[in-house]
């Protein structure tokens, strides 16, 4: 991602006066097709200058027309404003999930504060378009850890198969670099996520890492593996007999919450599991 | 030979009495000889025959209690091994080994058979010289303020003592050729005496340089500590200017190598730091006067070789050994090295590529060879050849921590080659992970103002930090600052990007802004203008993500140092930017939260003050002028800040007082760094000095320095004191 994103030339060629003026929330707006992107400049009427006032209208905008809300909140924080003004404002914007946001959330991706990367991160995740989706996977290799583990842990939420390559460079950067029995947060985020968001391969990718990365962090994407429906009990079943074949207290741990959560609805996976809690002392 | 006690004299120079004391050997009354009887001496040495060497190493054991081995290096066979324990470091004479063991000093046999031994004397071994049948030994090597020496000559066979004399004098390296054993003593003079009696035949006084050592080279005697002189009649005249002498051309070599180890202090047994840090070089006996073979003089810096210009002192290339240089020799077919895991090389005098490899049998912290200067093993090895620059970029980089000074001296020599792959190599050294800050800074600095070769430092620019990908952040400040003085305008893209880039440093954001000013691309216009709306209200506390405390997420000086980058942006869109951008500052300078420093610019050239930017250009240089041509903007006013060398000349006055702060400092880097503010009055302050160590002695006396006035108004200014004396 790099700056410069606010295209109001680009919108004027296209779609006519109408469509810079759709910038300017006060004036008739021509949105039929096109996407309108918001200014680097203050709203009208805003001052943003005044901290309270900004934080007000943020406010304001949540609650009306949530395209017109965006637009403002989103030229409002590419105008500049103050720190904890832009955490409010992509707060919001994270709310709206509007795609007219999409600039003012890309910029903020880039901000220099780990805070304001954070809100962008979990703002960015609730648009779900490809290049939010690809603006999140470049900052698994955030010089911050919480944001690295910060875009893990939204990448598992609304990550795509794309995500999926980038997730797998993160938990293997970080696979056989130590930290005790969790590992690190990008690696226990990253794990979910591919336990969450991977396809049958890469559960089967993830059992080859046993007794090779911290238990603790191939526990949360079993976990988030076993609780997907849609995955196939073969899978879940190969899972378990791993699992099974490692025979820790903390696989039987882990075993052991699964078939409590399963409880009255027996599947091949929770009955292996089951028999294996038994043999695990 | 006479002895006569003369305790009031002795009282009267100072000196003490020691018990004896001859009255013609090394007495201070003695005058120095006339050039006929100098020339009688060189004579005598002249036509003597010289005896033929084995090539031989005396290897100490790791543990000197343990021994040494005598190895064969021509043969690499092990010719003898000593188990008795090693108290000084070994010297070889001839088919003799001599140390000091166990209260004597002991000769032993290459074979490792004891010859002889007579005591020590409470004395260290401080050197002996074998000719013919007999062997001369001086002790002492308490220090050349120590003024207490024995010389002894001795029958080679057996040890049997030939003359004997004790002094209140300290004694250094001595010489034997036939019936003349030369002596250095007390620093000053060089006595020749007779082997047989101990009666002073001649003498050298010199009057403005130091005698340490006398050693044979073929058919000459050669003198001298800190340079090297060639006994002849021309040495009567006591001074370096009235006799040919050789004095290397360098003096900020690693470590501060001096030309050769003090003579008058013995050298420990098994590793001494004295003995890997020094010039190594040899007198060429066939050229006339003092020359050297090779015309090359040897740094030696622990692992590290350079091989100097004996007369300009350029460098011609650098070699590192992959261990610690036990012992370094000088032959007619290159330089001779063993280390201390037992490799020995010979090394190409032209461009320090291996000839030879050998794995001795035998290995130690301490190699004492004794080499005769036609010692040429067959050549075993073909290694590539390398450029200096290659050589260099290997002597610059590694982890060892104990070899920064030999690194820093390659660095630095790195960024005084011209040339593309110079560049190249700088930029590469100054992307590696493991390079210490003081060499980051020698290093960056040195790129700072090259012009050749910025596709290296572009390229370079084209990486950003990659968590995953494991991508280290370029030193994005000292490239933008060489690429804005290198005027290569296809690095703005590059350098937005960086400005925009959360893991580029918050020091490196200035400069950024500052070489987008000076390249004055109005593709960047937009990009600070943006980085302005971005930071210039970013002050204050932030709630986390999840709720609690709001916390302030940078310290102070990251604020200061992103203030400064937003400031330096102001300085750029007043000098770039046009009608639109006015609003912006105007803004800016009103905006409640922005830091005073950030308002005051703003209000600053809105004002149509003098914009105040640091320049890496000089004023009136092509990269001044914004490629848009005069702005359309009322208060983009001319610059009005102060030259390099203005600052140059007020700070060098004061560099003295400066250098104090880096008395007994662990190590001395090559400059200071030295960044702060200065005003139109030339007052100084925000003085911030690299190695930080001494930003608490240095900065102080940096703020009281008075600068010339000028128009500037809050000024960054730039100072580089070099710290070589």
């Amino acid at each position: 991602m790099r700056p410069s994103r606010t295209t109001p030339l680009l919108a004027l060629a296209l779609f006519g006066v109408g469509a810079v003026a759709s910038a300017q929330p006060r004036r008739p707006v021509v949105t039929t097709v096109a996407m309108v992107h918001p200014t680097s400049e203050a709203p009208p009427g805003w001052d943003l200058s005044r901290a309270d006032d900004t934080l007000a209208r943020i406010q304001r905008a949540a609650t009306g027309d949530p395209r017109r809300g965006a637009l403002e909140i989103s030229s409002a924080l590419l105008a500049g404003v103050e720190p904890h003004v832009a955490a409010a404002g992509l707060d919001t914007l994270g709310v709206l999930a509007r795609p007219e946001s999409a600039d003012a959330i890309l910029r903020y991706l880039d901000h220099r504060r780990v805070s304001l990367r954070r809100r962008a991160l979990i703002a960015a995740a609730r648009l779900r378009t490809p290049a939010m989706l690809r603006a999140i996977e470049a900052r698994l290799g955030d010089s911050d850890p919480e944001v690295r583990s910060e875009a893990a842990r939204t990448l598992a939420d609304v990550g795509d198969a794309t995500s999926v390559r980038a997730l797998w460079a993160a938990f293997e950067r970080d696979a056989s670099n130590g930290l005790g029995s969790e590992g690190s947060s990008l690696l226990q985020e990253s794990a979910r996520a591919l336990g969450a968001r991977g396809g049958e391969q890469d559960v089967d990718r993830l059992l080859t890492f046993l007794r090779r990365a911290p238990f603790g962090a191939l526990a949360r994407a079993f976990e988030a593996s076993l609780r997907r429906a849609e995955l196939p009990d073969p899978v879940k079943l190969r899972v378990v007999q791993a699992l099974a074949g490692i025979a820790t207290p903390q696989a039987r741990e882990l075993l052991t919450r699964l078939v409590d959560e399963h409880r009255g609805r027996p599947t091949p996976a929770i009955d292996a599991a089951r028999s294996a809690v038994s043999r695990i002392q | 030979m006479k002895r006569l006690c003369l305790p009031l004299v002795l009282a009267a120079l100072g000196l003490g009495c020691a018990g004896s004391i001859y009255r013609g050997a090394f007495s201070l009354s003695t005058p120095s000889s006339d050039a006929t009887v100098l020339a009688a001496v060189a004579d005598r040495v002249r036509v003597a025959a010289p005896a033929p060497l084995p090539p031989v190493a005396a290897i100490v054991a790791d543990d000197p209690a343990q021994g040494l081995a005598v190895i064969d290096l021509g043969t690499a066979a092990v010719l003898g091994r000593v188990a008795a324990p090693i108290a000084s470091r070994p010297v070889v004479a001839g088919d003799l080994v001599l140390a000091r063991s166990g209260g004597s000093i002991v000769a032993w046999s290459l074979s490792g058979a004891e010859r002889w031994r007579f005591p020590d004397e409470g004395l260290d071994l401080v050197g002996a010289s074998r000719d013919g049948e007999r062997v001369a030994v001086v002790l002492g090597g308490a220090g050349v303020t120590r003024r207490r020496g024995v010389l002894r000559v001795v029958e080679a066979g057996d040890g049997s003592a030939v003359a004997r004399t004790e002094i209140a004098h300290s004694l250094g390296l001595p010489t034997l050729v036939g019936d003349d054993v030369f002596v250095p003593w007390d620093g000053q003079n060089l006595s020749v005496l007779d082997a047989r009696t101990g009666d002073e035949r001649s003498r050298v006084r010199s009057r403005d340089d130091v005698v340490g050592f006398s050693f044979r080279e073929g058919h000459a005697v050669y003198y001298g500590a800190r340079a090297l002189y060639r006994l002849g009649p021309e040495s009567a005249s006591g001074t370096a200017e009235g006799t040919p002498h050789y004095q290397p051309r360098r003096d900020e070599l690693p470590g501060a190598a001096p030309f050769a180890l003090d003579a008058y202090t013995s050298l420990r047994a098994g590793a001494d730091a004295r003995e890997r840090v020094r010039l190594v070089w040899r007198p060429d006996p066939t050229q006339p006067g003092v020359a050297l073979l090779h015309n090359t003089v040897f740094a030696l810096y622990h692992r590290d070789v350079f091989a100097l210009d004996a007369q300009t002192g350029a460098l011609r290339w650098a070699y590192v050994s992959p261990n610690d240089l036990a012992g370094v020799s000088v032959v007619r077919a290159g330089l001779v090295v063993v280390d201390d895991r037992g490799g020995a090389s010979l090394l190409s005098p032209d461009d320090g590529r291996a000839r030879w490899r050998q794995a001795l049998p035998g290995a130690g912290p301490q190699a004492v060879l004794q080499l005769p200067s036609d010692f040429s093993p067959a050549p075993n090895t073909d290694d590539p050849p390398r450029t200096l620059v290659q050589s260099l970029l290997e002597a610059a980089g590694g982890s060892d921590a104990r070899l920064l000074p030999a690194q820093r001296f390659a660095a630095q020599s790195l960024a005084a080659l011209p040339g593309a792959p110079a560049t190249a190599a700088l930029v590469s050294l100054l992307t590696r992970r493991a390079l210490s800050p003081e060499l980051r800074a020698v290093v960056g600095e040195g790129l700072v103002g090259r012009t050749e070769g910025t596709d290296a430092m572009l390229e370079a620019l084209d990486h950003h930090y990659d968590y995953v990908r494991g991508v280290d952040v370029p030193p994005v400040g000292f490239l933008a600052r060489a690429l804005a003085r290198a005027h290569e305008r296809r690095a703005v893209s590059a350098l937005v990007s960086h400005l925009f880039d959360p893991a580029t440093p918050t020091d490196d954001l200035a400069p950024i802004v500052v070489a987008l000013r000076e390249l004055g691309d109005p593709s960047s216009l937009q990009s600070l203008a943006d980085f302005v709306r971005m930071y210039h209200a970013d002050v204050g506390a932030v709630a986390p993500v999840g709720g609690g405390d709001a916390i302030i997420e940078r310290d102070i000086t990251e604020q200061g140092q992103l203030n400064a980058a937003v400031e330096q942006a102001i300085e750029a869109i007043a000098r770039m930017g046009g009608a639109p951008e006015r609003s912006l500052l105007d803004r800016v300078q009103s905006h409640p939260s922005a830091p005073e420093v950030v308002r005051a610019a703003a209000a600053r050239v809105r004002d149509g003050a003098a914009p105040e930017a640091p320049s890496e250009n000089p004023p009136g240089s092509a990269a001044e002028t914004p490629a848009t041509g005069p702005s359309d903007m009322s208060f983009g006013a001319p610059a009005g800040r102060l030259s390099p060398d203005a600052i140059d000349g007020a700070m060098t006055p004061h560099r003295a007082e400066i250098l104090a702060c880096l008395r007994n400092a662990p190590s001395r880097p090559a400059q200071l760094r030295v960044q702060f503010r200065y005003d139109g009055d030339g007052r100084v302050s925000n003085v911030s000095v690299m190695p930080a160590a001494f930003q608490q002695c240095v900065a102080p006396l940096v703020a009281q320095v008075q600068l010339p006035t000028s128009l500037a108004v809050r000024e960054l200014g730039t100072w580089i004191c070099p710290t070589a004396q």
